[in-house]
């Protein structure tokens, strides 16, 4: 837990883990460079109104994940993403675990889903470690993610059965 | 049982990818460190992540930092004491300044007492104005209270750079990293009382990390200057 007061170090210790972060969730790396950026203003924000993070890593990746689901969310710019990822990516090669499906459907299912989804599915975070860094329940992260696959099976149109998250 | 969609790892131990950011930056608590490290061990998926990450958070230490996020005043309410450092002139990438706090005299004999031979040009801010611009600090005189200063400090490019001051008979550490290209600190300092200034500024070779520099440091394997302002 450490709170990094400078916000120039801050920005250069931090920015690999917050693009890489973002573009893990976004797959495309203009969009993800823009997240960055918009995730470390938002870090300025925060301290302009007077409020200090106790953890600047955890604040930032929290941040980043909010404002890339934002962009999957918003329709317009889900579409215009998952085009760019199609015209510069063969998804079978570098995208095994079938990525553009999960991005379009964490645009569609309702937020707290689909933050639990990719701190599961895009972070490969376990549930214990979701609910720590989420200062929440790990019962509540379990729920919510169940409510996700219910949801993303719908949308697959896939049966409900064989699948788990424990 | 399978999962909906796939998972980015191997298998249920291996790390995800917080774990592997606060792995490479540092940000692990010991014990759990340790856990990390056996995995790490013998597991040569996660082994190559991190080694991944860690070279691109090492590469980032001289990325170019936003003009959107140097624009703009940052008080804190942990210290509420930051401030932009925006020295006359453009010579100078505008950084933020994380201002520690020191106290600087107003001695009859003025002048400045040193150790060591680490080149150091100081630029001084005075009621907004410039008082003294990349000055060598050896001609720096008569400062006092509200008086901001950035330290230039000149070192091979490789180096990494380590500001101590002296707070209540300690050496604290004000800041480390690595040397930027121009040689300015991210840091200011702004002048509080009337009091003796104490800075040690160290230039370490050979260094890769934050710990590797404060451990050089503390093993006189850095070059060294005191000043007492």
């Amino acid at each position: 837990m450490t709170f990094v007061r400078d916000m120039g170090e801050a920005y250069r210790s931090h920015i690999t883990m917050v693009r890489g972060r973002a573009l893990r969730i976004l797959g495309v790396e203009a969009a993800a460079q823009d997240v960055a950026q918009e995730t470390f203003m938002k870090l300025l924000e925060y301290r302009r109104k007077g409020i200090s993070e106790d953890n600047t890593a955890a604040f930032l990746y929290r941040a980043a994940t909010n404002l890339a689901l934002n962009r999957l969310r918003d329709a317009k710019r889900r579409q215009e993403l998952l085009e760019e990822q199609a015209s510069h990516t063969s998804p079978s090669a570098s995208d095994p675990t079938d990525r553009p499906a999960l991005r379009r459907i964490l645009g569609l299912v309702g937020r707290e889903e689909a933050e639990i989804a990719i701190y599961y599915y895009v972070d490969g975070m376990e549930q214990e470690e979701i609910a720590e860094l989420l200062q929440m329940e790990r019962r509540t992260v379990g729920r919510r993610l169940e409510r996700f696959c219910a949801k993303a099976q719908k949308l697959l149109g896939l049966s409900t059965e064989n699948h788990s998250n424990d | 049982m399978t999962e909906l969609f796939a998972r980015p790892k191997p298998s249920r131990d291996c790390l995800s990818a917080w774990q592997i950011s606060r792995f490479a930056l540092g940000d692990v608590a010991e014990r759990e460190r340790a856990v990390f490290q056996e995995h790490l061990g013998r597991c040569e998926h996660c082994a190559a992540r991190v080694q991944e990450e860690v070279r691109q958070v090492d590469a980032a230490k001289y990325e170019r930092i936003p003009g959107e996020l140097l624009a703009t005043h940052t008080p804190s309410s942990k210290t509420n004491l930051l401030w932009l450092w925006k020295p006359a002139g453009a010579m100078v990438a505008v950084g933020f300044a994380a201002v520690f706090l020191v106290a600087l005299p107003q001695r009859e004999d003025s002048g400045t007492r040193m150790k060591g031979d680490i080149g150091i040009s100081l630029t001084v801010m005075r009621d907004g104005s410039t008082l003294f611009n990349d000055t060598p600090v050896e001609q720096i005189q008569s400062l006092r209270p509200g008086d901001q200063l950035r330290l230039r400090v000149h070192g091979p490019s490789d180096t990494w750079v380590v500001v101590q001051g002296w707070e209540k008979s300690t050496w604290v550490e004000y800041y480390v990293g690595a040397i930027s290209t121009d040689r300015w600190l991210p840091i200011g300092v702004e002048v509080t009382s009337e009091r003796e200034t104490r800075l040690k500024v160290f230039l370490c070779t050979g260094v890769s990390d934050k710990y590797m520099a404060g451990r050089f440091t503390s093993e006189g394997k850095c070059q060294e200057r005191e000043l007492e302002l």
